[in-house]
């Protein structure tokens, strides 16, 4: 058998080899997720938060003061924010 | 308005006196009240929502906008309205539409309880009665408007109106050459308005259990509801209290800064009395804060 017959395609060392280091795995690359930041407009002042449930059963939680939301989810975000009389405004600087 | 008058002048009951709260530090609104504004100290009804509960919309770039009133959690959605070419009329039956679509009577929403005036770009919107409280929003297109709501919120309806005192702990200072005290001086003093709030909402359990809620909104299946959560952190408010006076012009009392922390005990019975909730402010400010403005002459 050749040499090339017996070149591994995986990255693992052929049996005898004298190489006994590993290939390293494949880095994964964590996309960014772009974000915007809201502030929600309509609390009453004793009023610390808003929570919007999502569909996967996760919450998100809008602080007063102001929170950074994936800007993807925003328009369906602002949706669900003024069904109950909340605006999410996004002309601010965090 | 006499002494004992319970009725203001849209012809509903208001007691003896009414309780606001604000923010701490919240300052009184101006009392320049010049006709046909419906903004600032009304000398013929000092309970008119329109001193401590005006909105402000300013349409701004706004081509059109949707109101949405909320009232103890309740999102009440108008149509669309233009803003070329409203008027305080269009911005009022926008208004009312709005909440009677959302399930309120006529005999709550309408011309009485919600008042429109202005001219554009600036309008003020005050919302009175069983309405006062509630939160304005709007949805703009086209361009940008603002609004600003009023800080000061109503502690509402009460059980038997409240109680203003100023109670003060002495010391006489004696001499042995004079039977009489020579001086006295003030070692403590506590203002106080106590009275038993009768609304059983979010607002009233806030006030009453030292606490603040966050708000959930609505999801499939379930209702939205808001958690009150109580802490050991003291809140502090700014109070004031609306009363009459026997010059018919009205008085308040205000201090920038009061703490609430009554005792709360409410029963909760199936055919006695209404759920009650005792509070007491009392200031945490420095004396010369606490104002007492007693209107007795009338404006020019």
């Amino acid at each position: 058998m050749s040499d090339e017959d017996r070149a591994s395609t995986d990255g693992m060392p052929e049996a005898g080899s004298k190489d006994k280091t590993l290939a390293a795995p494949a880095q994964v690359e964590e996309a960014e997720v772009e974000t915007t930041f809201v502030v929600p407009e309509g609390l009453p002042f004793q009023c610390t938060a808003v929570h919007l449930p999502q569909e996967d059963g996760s919450t998100l939680v809008i602080d007063r003061e102001g929170t950074h939301v994936p800007s993807a989810d925003l328009e369906a975000l602002q949706e669900q924010a003024r069904a109950s009389g909340v605006v999410l405004n996004t002309e601010v600087s965090d | 308005m006499a002494i004992g008058d319970l009725y203001n002048a849209n012809n509903v009951v208001v007691g003896q006196a009414a309780v606001f709260f604000a923010p701490k530090n919240t300052p009184l609104p101006a009392f320049a009240r010049v006709a046909p504004s419906i903004v600032g100290w009304n000398q013929a009804d000092p309970f008119d929502a329109g001193y401590l509960g005006a909105t402000l919309w300013a349409s701004g770039s706004a081509t059109s906008t949707i109101f949405t009133y909320t009232l103890d959690d309740k999102a009440y959605v108008g149509a669309s309205l233009t803003v070329a070419g409203t008027t305080a009329a269009l911005i009022q039956t926008n208004l009312i539409n709005a909440l009677t679509a959302g399930g309120l009577p006529t005999s709550i929403a309408n011309a009485n309880n919600v008042s429109v005036q202005g001219t554009s770009p600036n309008w003020n919107i005050v919302f009175r009665g069983p309405l006062a409280g509630g939160v304005l929003t709007k949805a703009d297109t086209g361009g940008a408007s603002t609004v600003t709501n009023p800080l000061w919120l109503p502690c509402g309806a009460t059980d038997q109106g409240w109680q203003f005192g100023a109670a003060k702990s002495t010391q006489t200072i004696s001499i042995e050459e004079q039977s009489t005290p020579v001086a006295t001086t003030v070692t403590s003093q506590q203002v106080t308005i106590a009275g038993s709030l009768s609304e059983d909402i979010t607002r009233t359990l806030n006030l009453a259990l030292n606490a603040q809620n966050t708000f959930t909104a609505p999801a499939t299946g379930v209702a939205g509801f808001d958690t009150v959560t109580l802490t050991d952190t003291v809140l502090q408010y700014a109070v004031a209290m609306v009363c009459a006076n026997p010059e018919g012009f009205g008085r308040i009392i205000y201090a920038p800064a009061w703490t609430q922390l009554a005792n709360a005990s409410v029963n909760l019975r199936r055919a006695s009395d209404k759920r009650m909730f005792g509070v007491q402010f009392s200031t945490v400010c420095a004396t010369n804060q606490i104002q007492v403005t007693n209107f007795t002459v009338a404006g020019l």
